[in-house]
Order: C-alpha cells, then sequence, then structure tokens
C-alpha cells in the first residue's frame, strides 16, 4: 500500500503568514501539495466552527497560521484564535479524533521558510496519526 | 515668493522608507510625484535587515513599494540621479538622468530623503575589521541571519560555517567617536538594534551566548526601556565598556576581546563571533546633492534645518526628511516624512485632484464583490490640547484652509512649553511660543475654546461629531479629523528634599525661573542636577528622554555665564542621542562633572545646618564617596501623560500601562490612532523634545491632508454586520473587538456596528455566541464552502 498522504487546511492570516509564504516560493521552496490554504483577514476569524467543519469534510488535519505574539493588526486576533484552538482540540480528545489533529503556529514575515517547515511538520505529525476516522 | 506660477508637483530625492512615506502622503493630498532612486529598487534601507525593532514591519515594505509604484499620482524613476536643479521655490526645473535617457522635469518643491549609508570599518584598524572574517558589520550579520540568504536563516559565522555558541555587539562604532574620521554624533538607533538582533538571537537558540559592551544604553524612545529589560531578563549580557583590542585566537578562527571592566581591571574574553554596531551617516551622493542645492550642513554633515522647523532646510522650497536630516529611527522617519507633506502642503496649497483610495489586498481573496458607499468628508480638524504640537498641527491645517476647533483644558494656549527656556541647541523658546500663539489666535480659520473639554464623540473618518462643554456653554462641532494632542506633565519629586529646602528645584520651575529671571542662579559657586528622579524604577519603567539634553544644555548655559561655577551632573545613563551629543562633549570641554549612579548607589541629599545642602554619591571611577555642598539642586523628574482614559474612551483610542496614548498596531503608521481619521501627537505619545513634538504636530497634519483634501470618503467593505433578530445584545461583541467599536443600545437591547469605523477582522463574528454578525466576504458559509471545496476538489 502506498503511504498515506494526509489532507491538511491550513487557515492562514492574510498578514504575516501570507507574507511568508511569498518568501517561501522567492526561495524556491514548495509548499506541499496536501496542504490547501484559506485566508482569512486576521486568525481571530477563525471560528471553532470552522476548524470542526473542516475535520468533519474529511481533512486529516487542519491549523491557523498567525502572525507573532505582540504583532496582530487587530491587537491580539491570534490570542483569541488560540484560545479556541485549545478548545478544539479538546473536544476532539473527547470524541477520540485526537486533538492532536489540529495546531496553531505564529510566524513573523521574516521567518520565510517556517511556512513551508511547518507545511511538513504539521504533514508528518499527521502522517503518524493515520487517516482521520471521518474521512469519506 | 515670487509671482511665477507655483506647480503642483512635488520631486522627492530617495526611495526609502521616509521618502516612500512622504510620496504616498503627498499623492493621497493631491499632489503629483516625482519619485527619483538612485537603485533598482524602492524600500531603502530595510529590505536589508531581518527584522525590525520593536514590531516587525518586514511584511508591510514590498506593499508599501507596490502602492507607490501602482499609484496614478506617483511616477517612479528607477536606476535615476538628479544632475541638476535649477530655477526656484515654487517653480524648481530639475534635469534627471536614468540608464538610457535624460528627463526633464518641473517642481515645486523638492524633498531630500536620500537617507543615510552604514559607517564602513574597514579603515578602522583598531578593530581589524579587514583582516578578519568573523568580524562582521551588523548590517552583515542581518543578512547572514535573512531566510533568503545563503544560509536559509541559519545563523552561521563566515570564515568555517560554524554555527556561534558565543557573540559580541561592539556600540558605537563610526559614532560617538572623533579619534577614526570625524563621526562626533551618536546614531541614535545602534542600541536598540543591537539588542534587537542579540534578544532575536536568543529567541532563536537559546544556548546561544550574546553580549554587548556599550558606553552608555541608549534606550530612550516608547518601549525601549522595557525591551532592554526584557532582553536582560533572557540573558543578553550588557558589558559597560570601549573594547580596544581585538586579536585572534592562535589556532582557531576565534577572537579575543581585551576591555577594561567598571573598576578599570583589564578582562579578556573570546568569542566565535564579533559583531560592529555601526553608525549611520548621511548617504554620499545625498550630501553632494544638497550642497548643490545649496543647502546648509551641520556639523556632523546631515542636513541642517530651521530652528522650530523639523524639516525645512537653509533653501525655501527644499525639504527633508528621514535619515538625511539626522539619524533617526523608522518610526521617526514615518513621522517625519509625513511632516514635510504638510508643510509642502501649507507651501504650494491644497490641490484640485486628491487621488481615490487604494482597494486594499483583502478584496482579492473575499469571496464575494465588495461595494463601498460614498460619504461626503466634513472638511474641518477638531484639535484637542493647546500646546506646541496640537497648535502646529492646527496651524497647518489652516494654513492651506481648512477651518480647525482647538479645545484646550487651560486658559491659556501653550501646553507645557510654557516652562521652557530654551532647546537642546540653546534656541529661545518663549519668542518662538509667543509667536506660535499669535499667529494661532489671530488666524481666521482657527476657533479656540479654552477652559473647555470634549464630552462626546461620536461617527467615523471624515464624519465625526464632538460635543465641547465650559463651565458656561455646551457647542457641537462636526469634523472630518482629529488630532490628539493633549501632552503630558512633569512629576513632582518624593525624594532628594524637595519641597522641604527652598534650594531645591523640580526642573520645570527652574527652567521657568530662568524665562522670569535669567541672571537668578548665576552666582552659585557649586550646581547639581540628579537625572531619573523617579523614572526608570518601580512603577515608571519608562525613560523622559529628554531630561539628560536639558541638564546638558543648563549646565553649559550656566558655566559659560560663570565658568567658576562647580557644576555636577549624577546621571544613569547619557542619553543625549544623535546630535545632542555634540552638547554633551561641550559641556565636558567646559568641565562640566559627570557622576554616573546606580539604582543601588542612588545620591543621597541632606540638609545641614542654616538649610546648607550636602549631596553623597559613590564615584564609580574613584571608587569612593564624594561628598558635594552645592547652593541649588535641580532635579529631572519624570514626564507623565494628561491624556485620560476618559478621552481615550472617546475616540476609541488605547493607553499603554504607562498611560501614554497607543498608536496604530497597523504597521508603520507611528501617529495614527487605532480609529482611523484619529491622529496623536507630542507628549501624550511618550516624552520628547519640542522640536520633535513640532514634527509629530505638522506630520498628523499631514495624515490627516489625505482625508480633508478628499471630497467623499469609501464606507463600509469588508466590515462587519449585526442580524437584529438574531442578537440577543448579550455583550460579547462589545467586549472582544479591540476597536470597541460595537455598542448595545440599551433599549433596544440589540448590538450595532459603525461601518464606517469597523476594521473587519472578524473577531466579534467568532465570538458571537448568537452567531448573529457576518463579515462581508468572509461569512461562515463562505468559508466552510471554501473549505469543502478545496477538499472535495
Amino acid at each position: 500500500m502506498a503511504e498515506f498522504e494526509p489532507k491538511l487546511i491550513a487557515f492562514c492570516c492574510i498578514n504575516c503568514p501570507s507574507s511568508s509564504v511569498t518568501v517561501c516560493e522567492s526561495m524556491g521552496m514548495s509548499i506541499p501539495t496536501n496542504v490547501e490554504v484559506v485566508r482569512v483577514p486576521c486568525t481571530g476569524r477563525v471560528d471553532i466552527l470552522h476548524l470542526l467543519k473542516a475535520i468533519e469534510s474529511g481533512a486529516d488535519g487542519v491549523y491557523v497560521a498567525g502572525c507573532s505574539d505582540g504583532n496582530c493588526q487587530f491587537t491580539d486576533g491570534n490570542v483569541k484564535a488560540n484560545r479556541r484552538i485549545e478548545r478544539v482540540k479538546k473536544l476532539l480528545d473527547e470524541i477520540g479524533v485526537g486533538g492532536q489533529r489540529v495546531e496553531m503556529y505564529r510566524m513573523s514575515a521574516a521567518m520565510g521558510p517556517r511556512f513551508a517547515e511547518v507545511a511538513r511538520e504539521m504533514t508528518e505529525r499527521v502522517r503518524g496519526l493515520g487517516p482521520s476516522p471521518l474521512r469519506r | 515668493m515670487s509671482n511665477e506660477k507655483i506647480v503642483g508637483s512635488v520631486m522627492v530625492v530617495g526611495g526609502g522608507i521616509a521618502g516612500m512615506q512622504a510620496a504616498l502622503d503627498l499623492a493621497n493630498a493631491g499632489y503629483s510625484v516625482y519619485l527619483v532612486e538612485k537603485s533598482s529598487s524602492i524600500g531603502g534601507m530595510i529590505p536589508q535587515l531581518h527584522r525590525t525593532y520593536p514590531i516587525c514591519i518586514c511584511c508591510k515594505i514590498d506593499s508599501r513599494g507596490v502602492e507607490c509604484l501602482s499609484n496614478p499620482n506617483i511616477k517612479v524613476l528607477l536606476d535615476s540621479e538628479v544632475i541638476e536643479v535649477n530655477g526656484e521655490s515654487g517653480n524648481f526645473q530639475a534635469v534627471v538622468r536614468d540608464k538610457d535617457r535624460t528627463i526633464n522635469l518641473n517642481a515645486g518643491a523638492i524633498v531630500l530623503s536620500a537617507g543615510f549609508e552604514p559607517f564602513d570599518p574597514s579603515g578602522y584598524d583598531t578593530y581589524a575589521y579587514a583582516q578578519f572574517p568573523n568580524i562582521v558589520t551588523s548590517v552583515e550579520l542581518e543578512a547572514l541571519q535573512k531566510p533568503t540568504g545563503t544560509n536559509q536563516g541559519i545563523l552561521r559565522r563566515p570564515s568555517d560555517n560554524k554555527e556561534p555558541e558565543k557573540i559580541a555587539w561592539l556600540q558605537c562604532v563610526g559614532s560617538r567617536d572623533i579619534n577614526q574620521g570625524d563621526t562626533g554624533a551618536c546614531s541614535t538607533v545602534c542600541c536598540m538594534y543591537a539588542l534587537k538582533e542579540a534578544l532575536n538571537i536568543k529567541d532563536a537558540r537559546p544556548r546561544i551566548e550574546v553580549s554587548i559592551f556599550y558606553m552608555d544604553l541608549r534606550a530612550h524612545g516608547k518601549g525601549f526601556e522595557n525591551y532592554t529589560n526584557q532582553a536582560l531578563a533572557k540573558g543578553v549580557r550588557l558589558i559597560r565598556s570601549r573594547v580596544h583590542t581585538i586579536d585572534p585566537v592562535p589556532g582557531s578562527d576565534d577572537l579575543r576581546i581585551q576591555y577594561g571592566d567598571e573598576h578599570g581591571h583589564l578582562q579578556t574574553e573570546s568569542y566565535d563571533m564579533v559583531v560592529l554596531s555601526v553608525g549611520l551617516k548621511p548617504a554620499r551622493d545625498a550630501v553632494a546633492l544638497a550642497e548643490k542645492l545649496g543647502v546648509n550642513l551641520d556639523t556632523n554633515h546631515f542636513v541642517q534645518t530651521r530652528p522650530f522647523e523639523p524639516t525645512t532646510t537653509s533653501v525655501p522650497g527644499i525639504f527633508v526628511c528621514g535619515a538625511l536630516n539626522g539619524p533617526m529611527d523608522i518610526s521617526n522617519a514615518v513621522t517625519n516624512a509625513s511632516a514635510v507633506v504638510s508643510q509642502i502642503g501649507a507651501y504650494l496649497g491644497p490641490t484640485a485632484s486628491p487621488s481615490k483610495a487604494k482597494p486594499s489586498e483583502i478584496l482579492n481573496i473575499s469571496a464575494e464583490p465588495i461595494n463601498f458607499m460614498d460619504v461626503p468628508v466634513k472638511k474641518q480638524a477638531l484639535v484637542v490640547g493647546g500646546g506646541v504640537a496640537g497648535m502646529e498641527s492646527a496651524l497647518t491645517l489652516a494654513k492651506q484652509g481648512y477651518p480647525v476647533t482647538i479645545v484646550e483644558k487651560n486658559n491659556q494656549l501653550g501646553g507645557h512649553a510654557l516652562f521652557v527656556s530654551k532647546t537642546w541647541q540653546g534656541y529661545c523658546v518663549p519668542d518662538y511660543l509667543m509667536r506660535l500663539i499669535n499667529e494661532v489666535s489671530n488666524h481666521p480659520k482657527i476657533e479656540i475654546h479654552l477652559e473647555s473639554e470634549i464630552v462626546k464623540n461620536s461617527g467615523y473618518v471624515g464624519n465625526f461629531k464632538s460635543a465641547i462643554r465650559n463651565s458656561q456653554s455646551a457647542i457641537t462641532v462636526e469634523h472630518g479629523v482629529t488630532i490628539l494632542a493633549t501632552g503630558a506633565e512633569i512629576t513632582k519629586p518624593t525624594e532628594y528634599l524637595y519641597g522641604q529646602n527652598p534650594n531645591v528645584w523640580n526642573w520645570s520651575d527652574f527652567d521657568e525661573q530662568m524665562i522670569n529671571d535669567p541672571g537668578v542662579f548665576e552666582q552659585a559657586k557649586t550646581a547639581v542636577f540628579i537625572q531619573c528622579v523617579g523614572s526608570r524604577e518601580n512603577e515608571r519603567q519608562y525613560c523622559s528622554k529628554l531630561c539628560c539634553s536639558f541638564a546638558v544644555r543648563k549646565a553649559i548655559d550656566l558655566k559659560t555665564k560663570n565658568p567658576e561655577m562647580n557644576i555636577y551632573v549624577l546621571y544613569r545613563e547619557m542619553r543625549t542621542y544623535g546630535d545632542r551629543e555634540d552638547i554633551y562633549k561641550q559641556a565636558r570641554l567646559l568641565g562640566v562633572m559627570f557622576i554616573r549612579y546606580t539604582l543601588e548607589n542612588k545620591p543621597e541629599v541632606c540638609e545641614k545646618d542654616e538649610g546648607i545642602l550636602g549631596v553623597t554619591i559613590h564615584d564609580h571611577v574613584l571608587d569612593l564617596p564624594v561628598i558635594i555642598e552645592p547652593d541649588f539642586i535641580c532635579l529631572q523628574s519624570a514626564i507623565v501623560s494628561q491624556g485620560s482614559e476618559k478621552l481615550a474612551k472617546l475616540f476609541k483610542v488605547a493607553l499603554d500601562k504607562d498611560g501614554f496614548f497607543v498608536e496604530s498596531p497597523a504597521k508603520l503608521k507611528p501617529i495614527d490612532a487605532m480609529t482611523e481619521g484619529v491622529f496623536l501627537a507630542g507628549m501624550d505619545l511618550s516624552p520628547k523634545s519640542i522640536e520633535e513634538s513640532i514634527a509629530q504636530g505638522q506630520a498628523a497634519a499631514g495624515r490627516a491632508m489625505g482625508i480633508l483634501s478628499r471630497s467623499t470618503i469609501q464606507v463600509g467593505g469588508v466590515v462587519a454586520k449585526v442580524d437584529e433578530e438574531k442578537c440577543v445584545g448579550c455583550l460579547t461583541c462589545v467586549r472582544m473587538c479591540p476597536f470597541q467599536v460595537p455598542i448595545v443600545d440599551p433599549n433596544q437591547r440589540v448590538a450595532s456596528i459603525e461601518p464606517g469605523l469597523c476594521r473587519g477582522c472578524g473577531i466579534c463574528v467568532s465570538e458571537c455566541p448568537g452567531k448573529a454578525i457576518s463579515v462581508v466576504g468572509f461569512s461562515d458559509q463562505q468559508l466552510i464552502a471554501r473549505t469543502e471545496s478545496l477538499l472535495y476538489s
């Protein structure tokens, strides 16, 4: 059997992390094709509902890429997002899907390759967990 | 001014952060701009940096550049140089040459913003920079850390690609040094950038040992002290010493540093890498052009500006901003640029064709088309606070024909400057202040409300409404922009026998006394100035910034009048940043004595018989206590904000933990408040000198022009909307909004969000338990649909 290729959704703020994507591209680093990016005005917009819906729709993992500490244009949208992710982790643990499938990452635009690194890191983590039990 | 027709276009020379800001603000106010840049891209120094202090702005620099390139009012000329300039103020003819052609252009005004170049230490034999590969400049270190660089973001030392474990920074290389070249001034920014580099490295690899060798730690700006404390807590080592020798360690690529410690003992340490914190010098080409234009330079070869006109050069119609104006950090350069724009506006007059607001990046990723509504702009300004910053901004706007209302809580204009006799350069403040107050009071476009306060504010950018009240009456004004310039005040000391002995002065009273009776202190035999009284300790962990320059200035003035006087300045760090270093040098030459003290070893003041004062201080050079019997003591006490919580709430501006207003978290907007259309200037942001307050006041006017010059403003777009059927008025959105936009009407028990104020972050949408709020283009349905389509495709 071929190696399991997880499907990931990344909710990505249009500020720092999106610039990080641009830096990755300018360095010729590719973002793994199993990661699909949904861009949002701020990670503060990412709701518990969006994360759960993504898992329900068959994503093997979901992560949120926000700006680094103290660098949110909306003061603390990244902090609020982080709180929601902690909540989703608990919920997923309770229903046996596994909280490990969601994560929050923070990065600055200057940490260019970080976005590609995070994408690979998350892919490897989810690969280890195996396909989501909810995958259709 | 001549009778020649004034040309409404401006030539900006230099496309760094200051030049870009000037070009954008000018274009937004309707001027056409030629942005002339020597290199093949705009951006200047910042793209060469790894991260910037304190907030990283790397992700905003490219978009600024794109904004310049795509703005129809800006013509960017790359690879270009100004060859010749003829004509005069209001009608300059310039010849610009790029790689293959010569262009003739006309401009009403010229802005010099071609910035600085880092000091080149190649010829600096003390530090053997050219000899050893592991001695790098701070600029090279930035490049070594860059993720797009050869090492992909992992710091490796040049000689053998080893990851360094011990790094030292040497401060003041090419600054505060007259032995090697003529670099007398302090470069202002190096202390903070070295701390930033050290802290970034420490954050990435905590096991790396980082040490900074410095003379005085100049952490004088807003939030700097806090950052320094943070760096110390994370293990950044600060060593007060000027290193005199770097030698190679035999048999390795390491470097050995020899230095004298604070007790005069010789120490030796080895490092894997040494970073030279190189200073800022005015860019050579920029200086050559300035000389060609006949613009005066100061002793450090930066462009000289006129007293109390921080961006006006000696030649009418030619302005200067950014680091060519003197060493300065990014936010000061941006402020400087906006100040230039307001001065050009007042000089060339308003224009007829302001450019349209640019659509933001967010529109490209929205799931539905975004509609805006055009709302007319009230072409009027409200200025809260009648001090220097407030008056300068009011006057600049009034000169362009915009009616301005000034609200001042005291019974006269002038603010804190009323108690200041001289600037640090020695310029007479009362003369300037009287001129300014007269001009403001007599200007037909300015309405002044003394002993008044703002009691209500509503509306949004372009359409504010405020209620002003005094003891007799209340009126309402409509205004398109608001400028908050409420200033600061000096605290009363609670130590050093202040209030108990008549010869112990607080510095504002001292200076006021010098205005009223200039000769009053001249006959004293001995004088003591004590710095940092109530600043940088306990609950006030910030530097009051101007006290060092104040004490040095006073010491020079007293010493000049009476060379026999013994003057002692007791200080913790001498923060005579930038050109102020010149007066520090002058004071030492005149024989003023500077004695450093630490928090653990504060000076002690006692009163002997008949009220005679005694000061005991531990001298760090002699390592012995010194006893001084001064005729008077002047205490430089802390400066605290007057920006009240009430005002902050009314105008939806945040206060920091020290009580100063907080600027917009949107990067590169040092004088914009969180709420659009509200600008901040002067000491209510942080302590600062008069010239910096003037620059900020003018800059606030420059930013305001971008709104007032438009006939309409676009409202709406990506904003949150409340579904009144679903809302139960639970106040969650009110608590969660970072900008305090949602309001719940107590009668209707339903939230409302003003589209003119909403920034569209979507935080309230996600927090609303009733799912009653949605944000245009990013609703739950739209985001879920997008996720599903990606998963099913």
